[in-house]
Protein backbone atom coordinates (compact mmCIF):
# COMPACT_ATOMS: atom_id res chain seq x y z
CA UNK A 1 0.00 0.00 0.00
CA UNK A 2 1.39 3.40 -0.97
CA UNK A 3 2.44 5.87 1.67
CA UNK A 4 0.10 8.34 0.07
CA UNK A 5 0.18 10.99 2.78
CA UNK A 6 3.70 12.05 1.82
CA UNK A 7 2.83 13.32 -1.63
CA UNK A 8 -0.19 15.52 -1.05
CA UNK A 9 1.87 18.70 -1.26
CA UNK A 10 3.59 17.50 -4.45
CA UNK A 11 0.62 16.21 -6.38
CA UNK A 12 -2.44 17.90 -4.90
CA UNK A 13 -3.10 19.83 -8.09
CA UNK A 14 -3.39 16.78 -10.31
CA UNK A 15 -6.25 15.41 -8.24
CA UNK A 16 -9.00 16.70 -10.49
CA UNK A 17 -11.78 15.21 -8.35
CA UNK A 18 -11.71 18.46 -6.37
CA UNK A 19 -11.95 20.77 -9.39
CA UNK A 20 -15.33 22.10 -10.41
CA UNK A 21 -14.53 21.72 -14.10
CA UNK A 22 -11.73 20.55 -16.35
CA UNK A 23 -8.92 18.27 -15.29
CA UNK A 24 -5.50 16.96 -16.09
CA UNK A 25 -4.54 15.66 -19.52
CA UNK A 26 -1.63 13.71 -18.16
CA UNK A 27 0.02 13.01 -14.84
CA UNK A 28 3.63 12.16 -13.96
CA UNK A 29 4.15 8.37 -13.86
CA UNK A 30 5.32 8.59 -10.26
CA UNK A 31 2.02 10.19 -9.26
CA UNK A 32 -0.24 7.51 -10.64
CA UNK A 33 -0.22 5.29 -7.60
CA UNK A 34 -1.02 8.25 -5.36
CA UNK A 35 -3.77 9.32 -7.75
CA UNK A 36 -5.23 5.80 -7.82
CA UNK A 37 -5.32 5.80 -4.01
CA UNK A 38 -7.20 9.10 -3.99
CA UNK A 39 -9.64 7.90 -6.67
CA UNK A 40 -10.23 4.64 -4.86
CA UNK A 41 -11.26 6.46 -1.69
CA UNK A 42 -13.19 9.06 -3.69
CA UNK A 43 -15.22 6.26 -5.33
CA UNK A 44 -15.87 4.49 -2.04
CA UNK A 45 -16.95 7.67 -0.26
CA UNK A 46 -19.26 8.67 -3.08
CA UNK A 47 -20.69 5.18 -3.25
CA UNK A 48 -21.27 5.14 0.50
CA UNK A 49 -23.25 8.35 0.42
CA UNK A 50 -25.12 7.68 -2.81
CA UNK A 51 -26.34 4.24 -1.78
CA UNK A 52 -29.92 3.17 -1.32
CA UNK A 53 -31.41 -0.26 -1.71
CA UNK A 54 -34.29 0.78 -3.98
CA UNK A 55 -32.08 2.36 -6.62
CA UNK A 56 -29.76 -0.63 -6.35
CA UNK A 57 -32.61 -2.97 -7.22
CA UNK A 58 -33.63 -0.66 -10.05
CA UNK A 59 -30.09 -0.81 -11.43
CA UNK A 60 -30.11 -4.60 -11.32
CA UNK A 61 -33.53 -4.74 -12.99
CA UNK A 62 -32.30 -2.38 -15.70
CA UNK A 63 -29.36 -4.67 -16.40
CA UNK A 64 -31.62 -7.69 -16.78
CA UNK A 65 -34.10 -5.77 -18.88
CA UNK A 66 -31.28 -5.18 -21.34
CA UNK A 67 -29.81 -8.69 -21.07
CA UNK A 68 -32.59 -10.50 -22.87
CA UNK A 69 -30.85 -12.61 -25.48
CA UNK A 70 -28.90 -15.44 -23.88
CA UNK A 71 -25.22 -15.42 -24.76
CA UNK A 72 -23.86 -18.28 -26.83
CA UNK A 73 -22.50 -20.28 -23.94
CA UNK A 74 -19.88 -22.94 -24.14
CA UNK A 75 -21.41 -26.15 -22.93
CA UNK A 76 -18.79 -26.06 -20.20
CA UNK A 77 -20.32 -22.97 -18.67
CA UNK A 78 -23.74 -24.56 -18.48
CA UNK A 79 -22.24 -27.72 -17.11
CA UNK A 80 -20.27 -25.74 -14.54
CA UNK A 81 -23.41 -23.92 -13.50
CA UNK A 82 -25.26 -27.18 -13.11
CA UNK A 83 -22.29 -28.61 -11.29
CA UNK A 84 -22.23 -25.70 -8.91
CA UNK A 85 -25.83 -26.37 -8.01
CA UNK A 86 -25.09 -30.06 -7.62
CA UNK A 87 -22.04 -29.40 -5.53
CA UNK A 88 -23.83 -27.00 -3.23
CA UNK A 89 -27.17 -28.50 -2.71
CA UNK A 90 -27.24 -32.24 -3.24
CA UNK A 91 -30.19 -33.84 -4.95
CA UNK A 92 -33.93 -34.35 -4.70
CA UNK A 93 -36.31 -37.19 -5.32
CA UNK A 94 -39.42 -37.61 -7.48
CA UNK A 95 -42.60 -39.62 -7.29
CA UNK A 96 -41.66 -42.98 -8.69
CA UNK A 97 -42.86 -46.06 -6.90
CA UNK A 98 -41.48 -49.53 -7.07
CA UNK A 99 -43.92 -52.38 -6.44
CA UNK A 100 -42.62 -54.27 -3.43
CA UNK A 101 -41.78 -53.17 0.09
CA UNK A 102 -39.60 -55.68 1.82
CA UNK A 103 -39.00 -55.53 5.57
CA UNK A 104 -35.39 -56.50 4.93
CA UNK A 105 -34.81 -53.26 3.06
CA UNK A 106 -36.51 -51.16 5.73
CA UNK A 107 -34.51 -52.80 8.50
CA UNK A 108 -31.23 -52.28 6.70
CA UNK A 109 -31.96 -48.62 6.08
CA UNK A 110 -33.07 -48.06 9.68
CA UNK A 111 -29.88 -49.67 10.97
CA UNK A 112 -27.77 -47.52 8.68
CA UNK A 113 -29.71 -44.47 9.84
CA UNK A 114 -28.89 -45.27 13.45
CA UNK A 115 -25.20 -45.52 12.61
CA UNK A 116 -25.20 -42.25 10.71
CA UNK A 117 -26.98 -40.64 13.67
CA UNK A 118 -23.94 -41.09 15.90
CA UNK A 119 -22.01 -37.95 16.74
CA UNK A 120 -19.22 -38.93 14.37
CA UNK A 121 -17.65 -37.23 11.34
CA UNK A 122 -17.92 -39.52 8.33
CA UNK A 123 -16.14 -39.04 5.04
CA UNK A 124 -17.61 -39.84 1.65
CA UNK A 125 -16.51 -39.28 -1.90
CA UNK A 126 -19.24 -37.32 -3.63
CA UNK A 127 -19.20 -37.70 -7.41
CA UNK A 128 -21.38 -35.63 -9.70
CA UNK A 129 -21.41 -36.45 -13.39
CA UNK A 130 -23.40 -34.98 -16.24
CA UNK A 131 -24.20 -36.54 -19.58
CA UNK A 132 -25.82 -34.72 -22.46
CA UNK A 133 -28.80 -35.82 -24.53
CA UNK A 134 -26.43 -37.85 -26.74
CA UNK A 135 -25.39 -39.81 -23.67
CA UNK A 136 -21.90 -38.31 -23.73
CA UNK A 137 -20.36 -37.43 -20.39
CA UNK A 138 -19.63 -33.70 -20.39
CA UNK A 139 -18.52 -33.34 -16.82
CA UNK A 140 -17.37 -35.31 -13.82
CA UNK A 141 -16.65 -33.71 -10.49
CA UNK A 142 -15.39 -35.48 -7.43
CA UNK A 143 -15.45 -33.94 -4.00
CA UNK A 144 -14.75 -35.09 -0.51
CA UNK A 145 -17.82 -34.80 1.69
CA UNK A 146 -17.66 -34.98 5.48
CA UNK A 147 -20.92 -35.08 7.42
CA UNK A 148 -22.08 -35.12 10.99
CA UNK A 149 -25.73 -35.25 12.06
CA UNK A 150 -27.43 -31.91 12.52
CA UNK A 151 -26.85 -30.51 9.07
CA UNK A 152 -23.12 -30.23 9.50
CA UNK A 153 -21.50 -30.78 6.14
CA UNK A 154 -18.17 -29.93 4.56
CA UNK A 155 -17.28 -30.40 0.89
CA UNK A 156 -13.84 -29.90 -0.58
CA UNK A 157 -13.02 -30.50 -4.20
CA UNK A 158 -11.13 -29.58 -7.31
CA UNK A 159 -12.67 -29.52 -10.76
CA UNK A 160 -11.62 -32.43 -12.94
CA UNK A 161 -12.44 -33.79 -16.38
CA UNK A 162 -14.06 -31.67 -19.06
CA UNK A 163 -14.93 -28.77 -16.78
CA UNK A 164 -12.43 -27.42 -14.30
CA UNK A 165 -14.13 -25.26 -11.74
CA UNK A 166 -11.15 -24.48 -9.52
CA UNK A 167 -10.87 -25.27 -5.83
CA UNK A 168 -14.22 -25.28 -4.14
CA UNK A 169 -15.14 -25.51 -0.47
CA UNK A 170 -18.71 -25.50 0.69
CA UNK A 171 -20.41 -26.40 3.89
CA UNK A 172 -22.93 -25.84 6.59
CA UNK A 173 -22.46 -25.65 10.36
CA UNK A 174 -26.05 -26.49 11.15
CA UNK A 175 -27.33 -22.96 10.88
CA UNK A 176 -25.35 -21.24 8.13
CA UNK A 177 -24.57 -22.50 4.62
CA UNK A 178 -21.53 -21.17 2.78
CA UNK A 179 -19.50 -21.60 -0.39
CA UNK A 180 -15.98 -20.45 -1.20
CA UNK A 181 -14.21 -20.62 -4.56
CA UNK A 182 -15.42 -22.62 -7.53
CA UNK A 183 -16.58 -20.88 -10.71
CA UNK A 184 -16.20 -17.09 -10.37
CA UNK A 185 -14.45 -17.49 -6.99
CA UNK A 186 -17.70 -17.23 -5.13
CA UNK A 187 -17.67 -16.28 -1.46
CA UNK A 188 -21.12 -16.43 0.00
CA UNK A 189 -22.72 -17.37 3.28
CA UNK A 190 -26.32 -17.28 4.38
CA UNK A 191 -28.55 -18.60 7.12
CA UNK A 192 -29.67 -22.12 6.33
CA UNK A 193 -33.29 -20.96 6.46
CA UNK A 194 -32.56 -18.61 3.58
CA UNK A 195 -30.56 -21.08 1.53
CA UNK A 196 -33.69 -21.90 -0.47
CA UNK A 197 -33.22 -18.53 -2.14
CA UNK A 198 -29.81 -19.67 -3.32
CA UNK A 199 -31.34 -22.95 -4.46
CA UNK A 200 -33.92 -20.99 -6.45
CA UNK A 201 -31.21 -18.75 -7.91
CA UNK A 202 -29.28 -21.80 -8.99
CA UNK A 203 -32.17 -23.30 -10.88
CA UNK A 204 -33.99 -25.12 -8.10
CA UNK A 205 -32.43 -28.39 -9.13
CA UNK A 206 -31.37 -29.57 -5.75
CA UNK A 207 -31.89 -29.55 -2.05
CA UNK A 208 -29.17 -28.74 0.44
CA UNK A 209 -30.82 -30.75 3.20
CA UNK A 210 -30.03 -34.07 1.56
CA UNK A 211 -26.30 -33.68 2.02
CA UNK A 212 -26.98 -34.44 5.67
CA UNK A 213 -26.96 -38.15 4.95
CA UNK A 214 -28.35 -39.09 8.34
CA UNK A 215 -31.38 -36.88 7.76
CA UNK A 216 -31.70 -38.30 4.25
CA UNK A 217 -31.76 -41.91 5.34
CA UNK A 218 -34.06 -41.09 8.23
CA UNK A 219 -36.69 -39.93 5.77
CA UNK A 220 -36.44 -42.88 3.42
CA UNK A 221 -38.64 -45.48 5.17
CA UNK A 222 -41.41 -42.93 5.81
CA UNK A 223 -41.40 -41.26 2.44
CA UNK A 224 -40.22 -43.81 -0.08
CA UNK A 225 -40.90 -47.35 -1.18
CA UNK A 226 -37.86 -49.54 -0.46
CA UNK A 227 -37.12 -52.70 -2.38
CA UNK A 228 -34.30 -55.18 -1.99
CA UNK A 229 -32.68 -55.88 -5.32
CA UNK A 230 -30.20 -58.48 -4.12
CA UNK A 231 -26.71 -58.97 -2.79
CA UNK A 232 -23.85 -57.70 -4.89
CA UNK A 233 -20.11 -57.78 -4.64
CA UNK A 234 -18.62 -54.36 -5.10
CA UNK A 235 -15.06 -53.25 -4.38
CA UNK A 236 -12.77 -55.36 -2.20
CA UNK A 237 -14.87 -58.49 -2.69
CA UNK A 238 -17.33 -57.21 -0.16
CA UNK A 239 -20.93 -58.34 -0.47
CA UNK A 240 -23.44 -55.55 0.01
CA UNK A 241 -27.22 -55.45 0.13
CA UNK A 242 -28.54 -53.49 -2.84
CA UNK A 243 -31.72 -51.51 -2.11
CA UNK A 244 -33.75 -49.37 -4.48
CA UNK A 245 -35.83 -46.49 -3.19
CA UNK A 246 -38.43 -44.41 -4.96
CA UNK A 247 -41.21 -42.01 -4.08
CA UNK A 248 -41.84 -38.38 -3.29
CA UNK A 249 -39.51 -36.97 -0.67
CA UNK A 250 -40.45 -33.62 0.90
CA UNK A 251 -38.11 -30.69 0.32
CA UNK A 252 -36.03 -29.69 3.29
CA UNK A 253 -35.70 -25.99 2.59
CA UNK A 254 -39.29 -24.82 2.35
CA UNK A 255 -41.28 -23.57 -0.57
CA UNK A 256 -38.87 -20.97 -1.91
CA UNK A 257 -37.36 -23.37 -4.40
CA UNK A 258 -39.27 -23.94 -7.60
CA UNK A 259 -40.18 -27.43 -8.77
CA UNK A 260 -36.95 -29.36 -8.85
CA UNK A 261 -35.91 -31.77 -11.51
CA UNK A 262 -36.78 -35.36 -10.72
CA UNK A 263 -34.66 -38.31 -9.73
CA UNK A 264 -35.27 -41.18 -12.06
CA UNK A 265 -33.47 -43.77 -9.93
CA UNK A 266 -32.05 -44.02 -6.41
CA UNK A 267 -30.04 -46.94 -5.08
CA UNK A 268 -28.28 -47.75 -1.82
CA UNK A 269 -25.75 -50.46 -0.97
CA UNK A 270 -25.57 -51.47 2.70
CA UNK A 271 -22.92 -53.58 4.44
CA UNK A 272 -25.00 -56.11 6.39
CA UNK A 273 -22.07 -56.97 8.63
CA UNK A 274 -21.54 -53.46 9.93
CA UNK A 275 -24.90 -51.94 9.03
CA UNK A 276 -23.18 -49.04 7.28
CA UNK A 277 -24.48 -47.62 3.99
CA UNK A 278 -21.48 -47.83 1.71
CA UNK A 279 -22.87 -46.29 -1.43
CA UNK A 280 -25.79 -44.10 -2.53
CA UNK A 281 -26.45 -43.30 -6.18
CA UNK A 282 -29.15 -40.98 -7.53
CA UNK A 283 -29.86 -40.38 -11.20
CA UNK A 284 -31.61 -37.12 -12.08
CA UNK A 285 -32.54 -35.05 -15.09
CA UNK A 286 -31.51 -31.42 -14.58
CA UNK A 287 -33.50 -28.42 -15.76
CA UNK A 288 -30.99 -27.76 -18.51
CA UNK A 289 -31.61 -31.20 -19.96
CA UNK A 290 -28.51 -33.00 -18.72
CA UNK A 291 -28.68 -36.39 -17.05
CA UNK A 292 -27.00 -36.09 -13.72
CA UNK A 293 -25.71 -38.82 -11.44
CA UNK A 294 -24.84 -38.05 -7.83
CA UNK A 295 -22.98 -40.80 -5.96
CA UNK A 296 -21.75 -41.06 -2.37
CA UNK A 297 -19.05 -43.62 -1.57
CA UNK A 298 -18.32 -44.13 2.11
CA UNK A 299 -14.65 -43.83 3.08
CA UNK A 300 -14.14 -43.76 6.84
CA UNK A 301 -14.62 -41.78 10.03
CA UNK A 302 -12.49 -38.79 10.91
CA UNK A 303 -12.31 -36.44 13.84
CA UNK A 304 -12.97 -32.83 12.98
CA UNK A 305 -13.20 -29.79 15.21
CA UNK A 306 -16.71 -28.34 15.39
CA UNK A 307 -15.30 -25.22 13.73
CA UNK A 308 -14.44 -27.24 10.62
CA UNK A 309 -18.03 -26.89 9.46
CA UNK A 310 -18.09 -23.14 9.88
CA UNK A 311 -17.28 -20.74 7.08
CA UNK A 312 -13.53 -20.20 6.90
CA UNK A 313 -13.60 -16.42 6.74
CA UNK B 1 -29.98 -24.23 -14.24
CA UNK B 2 -29.64 -21.39 -16.63
CA UNK B 3 -26.77 -19.01 -17.14
CA UNK B 4 -29.02 -16.04 -16.48
CA UNK B 5 -29.70 -17.19 -12.91
CA UNK B 6 -26.01 -17.52 -12.22
CA UNK B 7 -25.29 -14.20 -13.87
CA UNK B 8 -27.79 -12.54 -11.55
CA UNK B 9 -25.80 -13.79 -8.58
CA UNK B 10 -22.66 -12.32 -10.09
CA UNK B 11 -24.34 -9.00 -10.82
CA UNK B 12 -25.59 -8.75 -7.25
CA UNK B 13 -22.17 -9.64 -5.88
CA UNK B 14 -20.21 -7.13 -7.97
CA UNK B 15 -22.48 -4.25 -8.96
CA UNK B 16 -21.52 -2.05 -6.00
CA UNK B 17 -17.82 -2.55 -6.60
CA UNK B 18 -18.14 -1.62 -10.29
CA UNK B 19 -20.25 1.40 -9.41
CA UNK B 20 -17.70 2.66 -6.87
CA UNK B 21 -14.89 2.06 -9.34
CA UNK B 22 -16.66 4.27 -11.88
CA UNK B 23 -17.73 6.89 -9.35
CA UNK B 24 -14.05 7.38 -8.59
CA UNK B 25 -13.47 8.80 -12.07
CA UNK B 26 -16.77 10.20 -13.34
CA UNK B 27 -18.12 13.56 -12.26
CA UNK B 28 -21.73 12.79 -13.05
CA UNK B 29 -23.22 9.97 -10.93
CA UNK B 30 -25.92 9.37 -13.53
CA UNK B 31 -23.25 8.75 -16.14
CA UNK B 32 -21.72 6.26 -13.72
CA UNK B 33 -25.07 4.45 -13.48
CA UNK B 34 -25.23 4.26 -17.28
CA UNK B 35 -21.74 2.82 -17.50
CA UNK B 36 -22.45 0.31 -14.72
CA UNK B 37 -25.38 -0.98 -16.74
CA UNK B 38 -23.36 -1.01 -19.94
CA UNK B 39 -20.46 -2.83 -18.29
CA UNK B 40 -22.69 -5.67 -17.11
CA UNK B 41 -24.48 -5.90 -20.44
CA UNK B 42 -21.11 -6.26 -22.16
CA UNK B 43 -20.13 -8.85 -19.54
CA UNK B 44 -23.34 -10.76 -20.28
CA UNK B 45 -22.63 -10.76 -24.00
CA UNK B 46 -18.97 -11.69 -23.49
CA UNK B 47 -19.51 -14.26 -20.75
CA UNK B 48 -18.40 -17.00 -23.10
CA UNK B 49 -14.90 -15.49 -23.15
CA UNK B 50 -14.56 -15.17 -19.42
CA UNK B 51 -11.94 -17.46 -17.85
CA UNK B 52 -13.83 -19.02 -14.96
CA UNK B 53 -10.63 -19.77 -13.09
CA UNK B 54 -10.12 -16.04 -12.60
CA UNK B 55 -12.11 -13.85 -10.19
CA UNK B 56 -15.10 -12.15 -11.76
CA UNK B 57 -14.61 -8.72 -10.11
CA UNK B 58 -11.42 -7.66 -11.97
CA UNK B 59 -12.86 -8.95 -15.23
CA UNK B 60 -16.02 -6.87 -15.08
CA UNK B 61 -14.15 -3.85 -13.72
CA UNK B 62 -11.77 -4.24 -16.67
CA UNK B 63 -14.77 -3.94 -18.98
CA UNK B 64 -15.96 -0.90 -17.03
CA UNK B 65 -12.49 0.64 -17.36
CA UNK B 66 -12.48 0.26 -21.14
CA UNK B 67 -15.91 1.86 -21.33
CA UNK B 68 -14.64 4.67 -19.14
CA UNK B 69 -11.68 5.35 -21.42
CA UNK B 70 -14.00 5.43 -24.45
CA UNK B 71 -16.37 7.72 -22.59
CA UNK B 72 -13.52 10.11 -21.78
CA UNK B 73 -12.43 10.19 -25.41
CA UNK B 74 -15.96 11.10 -26.45
CA UNK B 75 -16.96 13.42 -23.61
CA UNK B 76 -13.65 15.02 -22.72
CA UNK B 77 -11.97 15.78 -19.43
CA UNK B 78 -14.82 17.98 -18.20
CA UNK B 79 -16.89 14.82 -17.70
CA UNK B 80 -14.28 12.23 -16.81
CA UNK B 81 -11.25 12.75 -14.57
CA UNK B 82 -7.82 11.77 -15.79
CA UNK B 83 -7.59 8.03 -16.34
CA UNK B 84 -5.32 5.75 -18.29
CA UNK B 85 -4.77 2.00 -18.33
CA UNK B 86 -2.15 2.11 -15.59
CA UNK B 87 -4.26 4.21 -13.22
CA UNK B 88 -7.26 1.98 -13.82
CA UNK B 89 -5.23 -1.13 -13.06
CA UNK B 90 -3.95 0.39 -9.86
CA UNK B 91 -7.48 1.32 -8.84
CA UNK B 92 -8.73 -2.16 -9.69
CA UNK B 93 -6.07 -3.63 -7.44
CA UNK B 94 -7.31 -1.43 -4.56
CA UNK B 95 -10.90 -2.57 -5.13
CA UNK B 96 -9.86 -6.21 -5.21
CA UNK B 97 -8.14 -5.71 -1.86
CA UNK B 98 -11.28 -4.02 -0.57
CA UNK B 99 -13.30 -7.13 -1.43
CA UNK B 100 -11.10 -9.16 0.92
CA UNK B 101 -12.13 -7.12 3.97
CA UNK B 102 -14.24 -8.81 6.63
CA UNK B 103 -17.85 -9.30 5.60
CA UNK B 104 -19.84 -10.97 2.85
CA UNK B 105 -21.21 -8.00 0.97
CA UNK B 106 -19.93 -4.70 -0.32
CA UNK B 107 -22.02 -2.88 2.28
CA UNK B 108 -20.45 -4.97 5.03
CA UNK B 109 -17.03 -4.05 3.65
CA UNK B 110 -18.08 -0.41 3.80
CA UNK B 111 -18.60 -0.86 7.54
CA UNK B 112 -14.82 -1.05 7.81
CA UNK B 113 -14.63 2.34 6.13
CA UNK B 114 -17.31 3.76 8.43
CA UNK B 115 -15.30 2.54 11.42
CA UNK B 116 -12.26 4.38 10.08
CA UNK B 117 -13.98 7.76 10.37
CA UNK B 118 -12.87 7.87 13.99
CA UNK B 119 -9.29 8.25 12.73
CA UNK B 120 -10.06 11.57 11.01
CA UNK B 121 -9.23 14.92 12.51
CA UNK B 122 -12.26 17.20 13.16
CA UNK B 123 -11.35 19.34 10.13
CA UNK B 124 -10.96 16.32 7.87
CA UNK B 125 -14.23 14.87 9.14
CA UNK B 126 -16.10 18.13 8.52
CA UNK B 127 -14.68 18.53 5.04
CA UNK B 128 -15.50 14.94 4.09
CA UNK B 129 -19.02 15.12 5.50
CA UNK B 130 -19.77 18.38 3.68
CA UNK B 131 -18.27 17.18 0.42
CA UNK B 132 -19.61 13.62 0.23
CA UNK B 133 -22.70 13.62 2.40
CA UNK B 134 -23.99 17.08 1.51
CA UNK B 135 -22.48 17.36 -1.96
CA UNK B 136 -20.84 20.74 -1.42
CA UNK B 137 -18.02 21.96 -3.66
CA UNK B 138 -14.70 22.94 -2.13
CA UNK B 139 -15.43 26.69 -2.37
CA UNK B 140 -18.66 26.34 -0.43
CA UNK B 141 -16.99 24.16 2.17
CA UNK B 142 -14.25 26.78 2.54
CA UNK B 143 -16.86 29.49 3.05
CA UNK B 144 -18.77 27.49 5.64
CA UNK B 145 -15.75 26.35 7.61
CA UNK B 146 -13.83 29.60 7.29
CA UNK B 147 -10.83 27.90 5.70
CA UNK B 148 -8.96 28.78 2.55
CA UNK B 149 -9.81 26.81 -0.60
CA UNK B 150 -6.45 25.07 -0.69
CA UNK B 151 -6.77 24.12 2.96
CA UNK B 152 -10.11 22.45 2.25
CA UNK B 153 -8.59 20.46 -0.62
CA UNK B 154 -5.74 19.35 1.62
CA UNK B 155 -8.15 18.31 4.38
CA UNK B 156 -10.10 16.23 1.88
CA UNK B 157 -7.02 14.63 0.40
CA UNK B 158 -5.41 13.99 3.76
CA UNK B 159 -8.72 12.65 5.05
CA UNK B 160 -8.90 10.18 2.18
CA UNK B 161 -5.31 9.14 2.83
CA UNK B 162 -6.06 8.58 6.53
CA UNK B 163 -9.10 6.48 5.66
CA UNK B 164 -7.17 4.46 3.13
CA UNK B 165 -4.37 3.76 5.56
CA UNK B 166 -6.92 2.68 8.16
CA UNK B 167 -8.61 0.38 5.63
CA UNK B 168 -5.28 -1.07 4.57
CA UNK B 169 -4.59 -2.04 8.17
CA UNK B 170 -7.84 -4.00 8.20
CA UNK B 171 -6.86 -6.16 5.21
CA UNK B 172 -6.49 -9.83 6.11
CA UNK B 173 -2.89 -9.95 4.84
CA UNK B 174 -1.92 -7.05 7.08
CA UNK B 175 -3.82 -8.40 10.10
CA UNK B 176 -1.95 -11.69 9.79
CA UNK B 177 1.38 -9.88 9.88
CA UNK B 178 0.47 -7.89 12.99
Amino acid sequence: MTENMDHIDDWSEIDDTLLDTGGADSVPPAAKSWLADQRYMHGLLRSMHLADSESREARIEAIFAGAKPAPAMRSGFVAAAALLACAIVGFIFPGYLLPSNLPEAQAAVMRATKLLGEEVDRRFILTVSLTNSEDREVMREEMELTTRPGMRILMVGQGVGVVRTGALRAGCDGSEAWILGGPFNMKRAMPLAQAAVLVANLGSVLDLGYLDLHALLERLPKALELQTIGREVLAANHELLHISAAGALPQTLGAAAKSPAGVSKLDLWVDEATGMVMRIVADTVTQVGFHSRVAFEYLDTVQLEATAYKRPW
Amino acid sequence: MDSRDLFEILVRAHIDSVRSFLLGSLRDPLAAEDLVQEAFLVAWRKLDYYDRKMPFGPWVRGIAGKLLLNWRRKQGRSKVHFVDDETLQLMDHRFEEFSSLAGDSFDEHLNALRDCFTCLSPQQRSAIDLHYQHGLHCREIARRLGFGLEAVKKHLQRGRAVLQKCLANKLPSVREEL
